[in-house]
Parts: C-alpha cells; structure tokens; sequence
C-alpha cells in the first residue's frame, strides 16, 4: 500500500538509548544488553526494511525482543562460559559519577529481568522503551486493558523486589 | 498465573515501582562504545549498497577492481590512505589512558607525532582528553586522542606521520594561514587539515556541529604550539 515507506537508517541511531534500556530490563546483563542491541541492528540493517506506519521504535522492539527470545534463551541453555575482557569498559562515566545510582539502576533492572515474561514485556515495552498503552498491545498481541493490568503488577513486583534486595543487602551489612 | 483486577491496596507499590523504573530509566544510557559500534555498522551496510549502484552489479566491480589494479601496477600511484578511512579510527576504542596536559603549556598535551602536539581544549572548552590510540593505516603511522564532554561524547584527533593525504573534496573553509576541509560521512562529521606538513583528521557523532569541530580545529591556545 501506500502507506509503506522504507525505514531510514539515518534516523536508527535515535532509539539507541531506549532500546538499550529495554535489552538490559529483558536480560538482566548490561553486557548481555549490549550484545542484543548489537545484534538487532546488524539484522534490521542488514536489508532494506519497508514499515506499513511511522513507529521506527516498535519495528525496532519487535526485532529486539524475537532476537532475545530466539537466540539468547538458545545461549543461555549452552554450557556458561567466562567472556574474555578485550572491550571491557570499566564503567559507564556518567554513571561513575553517581555510584549509589549506579547501584540502584542496575538492581532495578536485575528485578525486571527476573519478573514473568508477561509482565516484563508489558514493563519493558511501556514503561523502558516508552511505547503507549496501544502500540505495547499490538506489539505484544494483547488488549490495551491486559497490558493496563500487567504493567500495575509488574511495577507492585519491581517495588517488592526493591524492597526484598534492600532488605537482604541491609541484612548483610548488619 | 493469570492477569488480576486491579486492587486499590496495591496503588501505592504499584506507583513506588513506577517510580523506581523511570529513575533507572532516566539515569541510564547506552555506553559510547555500543554506539560507535552501531555507527560503524551503519556506516558498514550503507557501503556496499553505493557500491552497487555505482557499478551497477558485481561484474561491473569485477573489472573496475582489475583497472584500478593495472592503474597502480603501472604507477598510477601507491595507495594511500583517505581522510574517511583516517576518521574512522575514531570509531574504534582507545588502548590507552588519556595523555597528561603539558603544566608548562596549559593549552597541550603531553603527546605529538610528526612533529604536531595534541591540544588541551579542557580550559577553553567542555572537551577533556579522555584516551588515546596508535594504529597503522597502509603504512602511515596514526595517533588518535579522545575527547569526551561532560554528557558522554566523545570526538577523535587524528594526525597522520609522514607524507600528508590527499585532500578530499568538501566544504572548505580558510582560518588564519589553514584550510579546512569539512565533510559528512554517514552519521559521522569530518573536519581535515594540514598542520606542519602532516594531515590532521577531527571527527565526532551527529550531535556534534561541524562548527563546534571546526572551533576545536581551528583553536590556538596561547600556549599551542603547531
């Protein structure tokens, strides 16, 4: 139809930050997320990709997410090994600055990570990536009103799990 | 388990998660490094398309790349690097710690090659020396310093040892007794020019304006010697 247009290159490097994010709510690993982001972009530029409306950024979700689910659970089920340090980067500058920041990102995207799929996907597609209620719905094939009650959920369990890890490190340090 | 009714006891967890989530979201952003790597695939993928089009198919490439081989076989010229290939080395990751600003000359760094001395921006610019990196590039020795700003962008100076470049052709620009070449290169902007006989190449993302890399080029602190 005519409503097909070509997905601009150009313009991919816009949704970096949010489609980081969102790799790092579903794996749990900055250095996993950064694999993942990676790996969505070499697919989604490795032909021209022809999109039926302007939404670049669910497109982008959607390749993020089958790619997650279809090649890191495969990964993930492969003997662990230790990753050599070549590109280690010691720490984000911007967050070197603010380690008790650091901290608490890291563990709020470790809760998500660890929350049942359906609630993390609502989580990661509305709240991470920024989608709306409608766009997350059709990217997740559910209704608006399922992804309404999912994300509460999820943001009650991210709140718990906060709350558990704080406790458990408080329990530590006592 | 199955999706619930909401429960109005559970409004007040259910806001501190929300609140928690767009904290973490609003401090976090992809490292520099994935996104140069994801500029260079971009840069990488937009290349055999033009490629394509230019030669109109691979047998049509096949023998460019056999008169290209008789033109240098017969002395056309030895191969040398571009300015392009030369900022492109920016992309890549520095290998070592940031060079220390000359004490004695506030407005460089403690590091040259072929003569020429890295600048020190930190005092007149939000730009700090954050790295540093040596390559080869068909046979011409390159050094490359990083500079961040405090938002996390980085920009690269490379200066090339030995015979300078050709010049590319671009937007020029004259400044003093220098001339500068600006050009675009996917998302990436190029400034080049020649200072005491070698080519200097300055590169940074999108977000930094071909002005902003020109007012680096161009800057002769007191102390700066060219």
């Amino acid at each position: 139809m005519s409503d097909e247009r070509l997905l601009e290159p150009a313009s991919l490097g816009d949704h970096v930050d949010r489609l980081y994010r969102a790799a790092w709510g579903l794996c749990g690993s900055r250095e996993d997320a950064e694999d993942l982001v990676q790996e969505t972009y070499v697919k989604v530029l490795a032909k021209p990709r022809f999109l039926r409306n302007g939404d670049d950024l669910g497109y982008l979700l959607r390749v993020l997410r089958n790619t997650f689910y279809s090649s890191h659970r495969t990964a993930q089920r492969r003997p662990q090994t230790s990753a050599m340090p070549e590109d280690y980067e010691p720490m984000d500058p911007r967050t070197a600055l603010r380690p008790e920041e650091a901290l608490d990102a890291h563990e709020v995207f470790d809760v998500i990570a660890g929350l049942a799929p359906d609630f993390r996907d609502a989580l990661v597609a509305v709240d991470i990536a920024g989608l709306t209620y409608r766009e997350a719905a059709k990217l997740l094939g559910a209704k608006e009103a399922t992804i309404t009650s999912r994300l509460f959920r999820a943001r009650g369990q991210v709140a718990a799990g906060m709350d558990r890890a704080r406790s458990g490190v408080l329990e530590e340090k006592g | 388990m199955g999706d619930h009714e909401l429960q109005p006891m559970d409004e007040g967890q259910a806001e501190r998660g929300r609140a928690m989530i767009a904290a973490a979201v609003a401090q976090t952003q992809a490292p520099l490094a994935l996104r140069e790597r994801i500029e260079a695939q971009r840069h990488a993928a937009a290349k055999p398309a033009r490629r394509r089009w230019a030669f109109g198919g691979s047998l049509a490439g096949a023998v460019a790349a056999v008169v290209a081989a008789i033109v240098v076989a017969t002395g056309g010229g030895v191969a040398q690097p571009t300015v392009a290939q030369a900022a492109q080395l920016a992309l890549r990751a520095p290998t070592a710690a940031a060079p220390a600003v000359n004490q004695t000359h506030p407005g460089q760094l403690k590091r040259s090659i072929g003569g020429v001395t890295y600048p020190s921006w930190q005092d007149q610019f939000p730009w700090k020396a954050s790295g540093v990196r040596e390559d080869k590039l068909d046979g011409h020795r390159a050094m490359t310093v990083f500079y961040d700003n405090p938002s996390g962008t980085r920009i690269g100076y490379t200066i090339l040892a030995g015979k300078p470049l050709d010049e590319p052709s671009g937007q020029s620009v004259s400044h003093g007794t220098e001339r500068y070449v600006v050009l675009q290169r996917g998302a990436r902007t190029i400034v080049t020019w020649r200072r005491g006989g070698r080519t200097c190449v300055l590169s940074g993302p999108k977000g930094v304006s071909s002005d902003r890399l020109l007012a680096l080029a161009s800057w002769s602190g007191s102390d700066t010697v060219s």
